[in-house]
């Protein structure tokens, strides 16, 4: 073994134990607070002096598309090239609009930006990660952070008519789902979507569809570390190994291969690629140059030039263009529309308008029950507290054992950066998390207060439970065996540490954290 | 390895897509270079929440992990910098590993490396990133990735012989 494969093979044997946990929702959540707290010290600024400048009147009225044509052919849609006949489907008509989800949930755009139907699930479950219309009136999407008692990445589907969603599909345990998209296909609407599994050293990425009409799935191939967009029984399969090169393979909606002179090319397609809905052209977008090709024989039938323009998607009757400044759809009719500009999450155009109504709920039937916690029981015995801190914890207390979330929350905020959780994410997502591992933070919270707590001069804070600090406190121990996990509590009590959760109040009555682990 | 980057790719511009895909690989470089799992777990953390503070923009970039690999290493030696400077606590650069090591004389003569030289061995012999994704992530010419590479693999091959 020479040099560089002794490095190679011990870099990797030393890494490869090490496992991060998943921390997005945390990383999302902080994200998005530093975004928010930038905004309000001077882009809110900024947009009001626009706003003032422009008038009123002129922000109203719908902005041109920074768009240039640059082609010779002003209207060749997606869903009107018919000579394709490995693709061939019905004629949609151009787009409607566009859906877009994000973190204030799913909203319906007319091509005119007006907003036609908004739906909203409340906190933490807001945040929608990515919504495609069904093809049939309804939405198929995903949570940012799924609610309970939907596990973890379910794939929903809010059907035409219905008030409630149901589970489409739900991602094996500890693997993944992510929604490629959905299509039309002779055979009626199709969901695509990617399933890791999990258990395997090198787990597969497994593209399925699933028909929506007849409820069945395919396996339609593994990806085999390449890049997939699809669309009607098409999918289209990207080896970006070569970054300067994209090799583009067809598959049908079987698994077989389908001849196309683009999987002859070296594409350079930088910034993205997607499939029409009915599978028949392909859209590549390289900079700001979009060029739309018929799969079948290559031909160019669109070509665009828009400035500053960093992803493109495939949808019912035309294409969704994303830049800083604004979105444009671009019909199958070759209507151009500038929608406004969308930073975070999905952006379909559709083309079968939606019937949902306002009331339609993204989140699971009972928005209350979905967080874990059972009230907890019994009153608070008098501690020798100073009363600023014994009020605390009482309010603490009645907040935690009658399961108010958002009460506790409104606490966590009053207090504001004296507060410290093991993150620094939402508190309420943060409890759901702890959730979705089997505790129920709130109840624990409630059981902590009414433990022995002991008192730590050095920082002035109350702290419960009292083996915290001293884990000699045999008592103490006792205590928290009645309402911890007993394995758990006899490891940490064999260790001589207690690194569960504790509670800290500071002398003056302030909440200091609310923590767990070391 | 497949895995859902590419499978996503498409939707790249998707942040917990990226997320999933990215921020393990990510963590693990930086535990290379750091030596400290648990500081490189907060420098992903701390890199990954910029990434998607500024995504429109981190997500045209050709290298994108490669920025964010970056970013968390400035922050992590930052962070490591303030450390020593307050005394608190002193991550030495041969901070032991919680597992026995797989050849400790490599490992001895990685950490003997200045943090930004360990790195370049990490970013090629870890995660096979060209010179020009190297040089992209760590914001110096190719050139100098080049050189600075070939020297600090001599350097490591005399150490390395000279613990035989």
């Amino acid at each position: 073994m020479n040099t560089e494969e002794r490095i190679r093979h011990h870099l990797e044997q030393t890494t490869a134990p090490l496992r991060a946990p998943d921390r997005l929702d945390r990383v999302m959540a902080e994200g998005r607070r530093r975004k928010m707290r930038n905004r309000a010290a001077g882009v809110l600024g900024a947009a009001a002096l626009l706003a003032a400048a422009v008038g009123v009147l002129g922000a109203l009225q719908p902005a041109t598309p920074q768009v240039a044509d640059t082609s010779s052919p002003t209207s060749l849609p997606p869903d009107q090239v018919t000579s394709v006949p490995a693709t061939t489907v019905p004629v949609v008509d151009s787009a409607l609009g566009v859906v877009v989800a994000g973190p204030e949930g799913i909203e319906v755009l007319d091509a005119n930006g007006s907003s036609q139907l908004h739906l909203t699930s409340p906190d933490p479950y807001g945040e929608i990660a990515v919504a495609y219309p069904d093809g049939r009136g309804g939405l198929v999407y995903q949570h940012a952070t799924t609610p309970l008692p939907w596990e973890p990445q379910s794939i929903l589907w809010l059907r035409a008519g219905s008030e409630s969603p149901s589970v489409l599909t739900a991602a094996p345990e500890g693997g993944s789902l992510v929604i490629v998209g959905t299509a039309h296909t002779e055979e009626g609407p199709v969901l695509y979507y990617l399933q890791q599994s999990p258990g395997e050293a090198d787990p597969e990425v497994r593209l399925l569809a699933t028909n929506l009409d007849r409820g069945t799935t395919t396996e339609v191939t593994s990806l085999g570390g390449r890049d997939v967009t699809a669309g009607g029984n098409i999918a289209a399969l990207m080896d970006r190994s070569d970054l300067s090169c994209t090799q583009v393979t067809f598959v049908d909606i079987s698994g077989s291969e389908v001849e196309s002179p683009l999987s002859d090319e070296c594409l350079n397609v930088a910034t993205g690629v997607a499939v029409s809905a009915n599978g028949n052209t392909a859209a590549f977008l390289n900079g700001g140059q979009l060029v739309v090709r018929v799969i079948a024989t290559g031909e160019v039938v669109l070509e665009r030039e828009i400035p500053g323009a960093y992803m493109v998607t495939g949808g019912q009757g035309g294409w969704a263009v994303r830049t800083e400044e604004e979105t444009v759809l671009i019909g199958s009719d070759g209507s151009l529309s500038s929608l406004p500009p969308v930073q975070v999450g999905t952006v379909v155009p559709f083309a079968v308008p939606f019937e949902l109504s306002e009331s339609a709920r993204l989140g699971p039937e009972t928005e209350e029950t979905g967080l874990p916690c059972t009230p907890t029981s019994g009153d608070l015995v008098d501690q020798d507290l100073p009363a600023p801190v014994a009020e605390t914890r009482q309010q603490l207390f009645e907040l935690a054992s009658a399961c108010d979330y958002e009460g506790l929350a409104a606490i966590v905020e009053a207090h504001g950066a004296n507060f410290t959780f093991g993150d620094n994410s939402d508190p309420v997502e943060h409890w759901v998390r702890e959730g979705r591992s089997g505790e129920e933070p709130l109840s624990l919270l409630a059981r902590l207060l009414q433990t022995e707590p002991a008192y730590e001069a050095e920082s002035g804070r109350w702290v419960w439970p009292a083996v915290f600090l001293d884990p000699s406190d045999e008592a103490a121990w006792e205590q928290v065996g009645e309402f911890y996990d007993p394995e758990l509590a006899e490891l940490m009590r064999d260790a001589g540490e207690y690194l569960g959760h504790r509670v800290g109040i500071g002398d003056d009555g302030q909440w200091m954290f609310y923590v767990a682990g070391d | 390895m497949t895995t859902l980057r590419d499978a996503t790719q498409l939707r790249q511009r998707d942040f917990p897509d990226f997320y999933r895909v990215h921020h393990q690989s990510v963590f693990r470089a930086l535990a290379a270079t750091t030596g400290d799992p648990e500081l490189a777990q907060e420098a992903t953390d701390e890199a990954m929440t910029r990434a998607y503070q500024r995504w429109s923009t981190v997500a045209d970039y050709d290298n994108a992990p490669g920025w964010v690999y970056r970013v968390g290493l400035n922050w992590a030696r930052s962070r490591l910098r303030k450390q020593r400077r307050e005394h608190l606590r002193e991550i030495p650069p041969d901070q032991p590993h919680h597992q026995p090591l797989p050849d400790p004389d490599v490992e001895a003569a990685l950490r003997s490396l200045p943090i930004e030289e360990r790195s370049l061995v990490v970013l090629r012999h870890l995660m096979d990133w060209s010179y020009d994704e190297i040089a992209a992530a760590l914001g110096i010419p190719v050139g100098t990735a080049k050189s600075r590479l070939h020297r600090v693999m001599n350097e490591l091959r005399s150490k390395l012989e000279e613990r035989r």
